[in-house]
């Protein structure tokens, strides 16, 4: 007996250490993305050096046993080689690959030239909201978060990009989910200082989902919110005989309803 | 008693009343009747700690010691919980939980309607926020007891039994106290009293229709507002708090 649960507490043990490591895997990634970035900021291309070779080859001994060390050594990489302007998140994408590593590097230096060139100015508005209007939503991938209308607000403050976002619900598990979400996108394309601001006032309303973001969650499968209280036909086969099942479904932001013509179930986005 | 210290202990007491109903109807998780019943439960229970989230953030923002939503929520003892004695009443039946659900939702709806008014502008953002989840509770609490009272002859006899128990728990909603009154005159907050009329009226209606009859006057319960609490409370901080009190500022 003391045996065998002496060997089973180091595999208990190597599973909490293995659970650990994916988790700040995740946070490190996103920081790491973050600094990268920061440190890519597209001024002054001209310093910009290749990241040397014993830097590459270090942070791919590193990769090999675990993915927090790989990433912050190879965002080391990134800094340590005075890329100022080498642009890059993307970085990170040769974590595990020398070669690519390398030519992450010599692609962040050309992209920090190109960008060189608007060093000066800050990203249009209407730039920052067709980006934004990329990231999907956490949840229902299919429509962007501009599509779901809780992008209240965009503008620079100085040289500070100020988003508000809203929540759907107050309690929706994916609110923090979007802010990283946000903030990697953003981040992603150069934005170096950045504040999310949470807005409650006016509280979110579905009629702020946009007519794209309906169609897409039709075709997706789940019916778009109506004044009425309930769907308008089965997002599968257009009949309009329908039953509600539950005023709650897979997540705070749907209720669950029955088609009575093909029996199928269905989402339906919640009227709030 | 200054207005920051009323309107400290009154947000305590909206999200204490949230945090623990929110925890209460979490326990249904995975014992629903049916699952739809079930996700329904936690979705409610989902929206009551978000609702938590904000209340006891914004009531540690006023205390002005630093004290977050969590550490409010994890950290005080029950003598410090000014959560109404209603939401701590255990689960019973699903019958008595949504009974309990259906005198606390129509309170709340009233309750954050006037709050939108408030003239603190945190306290209307919160009330505004909270009051459209608040609605689609009610409507769904409602719709439960008018079923479960008109239902059965077992049903309506849980339903009937549920209101008798819960009764002379639902008066401390109306009595108010001196931290009511300071609020109540700097326009932040309802005098606790003025939602009575319009809830019994509101409650009264659905028990009708749910072929519930309205128990006699009874003696009221009370405590909770300014920290004495039922034996009920103990245990739901025993299980809800465990963790952080055994692993202090774990997190994941």
């Amino acid at each position: 007996m003391v045996a065998s649960s002496a060997t089973k507490l180091p595999a208990t043990a190597m599973v909490a250490s293995a659970d650990t490591v994916a988790d700040d895997a995740t946070v490190a990634d996103a920081s790491m993305i973050a600094d990268a970035t920061t440190g890519a900021g597209a001024r002054g291309a001209g310093t910009a050096k290749a990241p040397t070779a014993s830097k590459v080859a270090s942070a791919d001994t590193v990769a090999e046993e675990a993915t927090v060390a790989d990433a912050s050594m190879i965002a080391d990489a990134t800094t340590g080689a005075g890329a100022r302007g080498a642009g890059t998140a993307k970085a990170p994408t040769g974590a595990t690959d020398p070669g690519a590593a390398m030519s992450a590097g010599a692609m962040g230096l050309g992209k920090g030239q190109v960008e060189a060139t608007v060093a000066d100015s800050v990203p249009s508005l209407e730039q920052v909201w067709s980006w934004l209007d990329t990231v999907p939503d956490p949840e229902i991938p299919v429509i962007s978060l501009v599509d779901l209308g809780i992008i209240r607000d965009v503008a620079w403050q100085g040289d500070t990009l100020v988003v508000t976002v809203t929540p759907t619900y107050s309690g929706c598990p994916a609110t923090s989910i979007i802010n990283l979400d946000i903030e990697t996108a953003l981040r992603g394309h150069g934005i170096e200082t950045l504040q999310i601001k949470r807005q409650l006032s006016p509280a979110w309303t579905t009629d702020w989902l946009s007519d794209a973001g309906r169609a897409k969650l039709e075709d997706y499968g789940i019916a778009p919110p109506q004044p009425a209280g309930g769907p308008e036909r089965c997002p599968n086969c257009q009949a309009t005989a329908l039953s509600r099942v539950s005023q709650f479904g897979s997540t705070p932001c749907k209720a669950l309803w029955r088609c009575d013509s093909c029996l199928e179930p269905f989402d339906y986005f919640k009227c709030i | 008693m200054g207005r920051n210290d009323a309107l400290f202990q009154f947000l305590l007491r909206l999200g204490d009343n949230t945090l623990i109903l929110s925890h209460r109807v979490s326990q249904w998780c995975g014992h629903g009747p049916v699952l739809e019943e079930d996700i329904a439960l936690a979705n409610t229970a989902l929206d009551l700690i978000g609702q938590t989230q904000l209340w006891l953030g914004l009531a540690g923002e006023i205390e002005g010691n630093g004290r977050s939503a969590d550490d409010l929520a994890y950290l005080r003892d029950a003598w410090d919980f000014r959560n109404l004695l209603l939401v701590e009443r255990p689960n019973g039946d699903f019958g008595q939980t949504m009974m309990r659900q259906f005198l606390f939702d129509a309170w709340q709806v009233l309750m954050l309607e006037r709050l939108m008014g408030s003239g603190d502008a945190r306290v209307a953002a919160i009330a505004e926020k909270a009051s459209k989840e608040a609605a689609y509770h009610l409507e769904r609490s409602s719709g439960t007891v008018i079923g479960l009272g008109d239902g059965t002859e077992e049903s309506h006899r849980r339903m009937q039994a549920a209101l008798e128990d819960l009764w002379p728990y639902s008066g401390e909603m109306f009595v108010g106290d001196e931290v009511d009154e300071v609020l109540a005159q700097a326009g932040i907050a309802p005098d606790a009293g003025s939602l009575k009329e319009e809830w019994e009226q509101m409650v009264g209606n659905v028990l009708a229709e749910a072929t519930l009859s309205v128990p006699g006057a009874a003696y009221v319960q009370k405590g909770g507002k300014s920290g004495v609490h039922t034996e009920h409370l103990g245990f739901v901080l025993a299980e809800m708090q465990f963790l952080q009190r055994a692993y202090p500022g774990a997190s994941w």
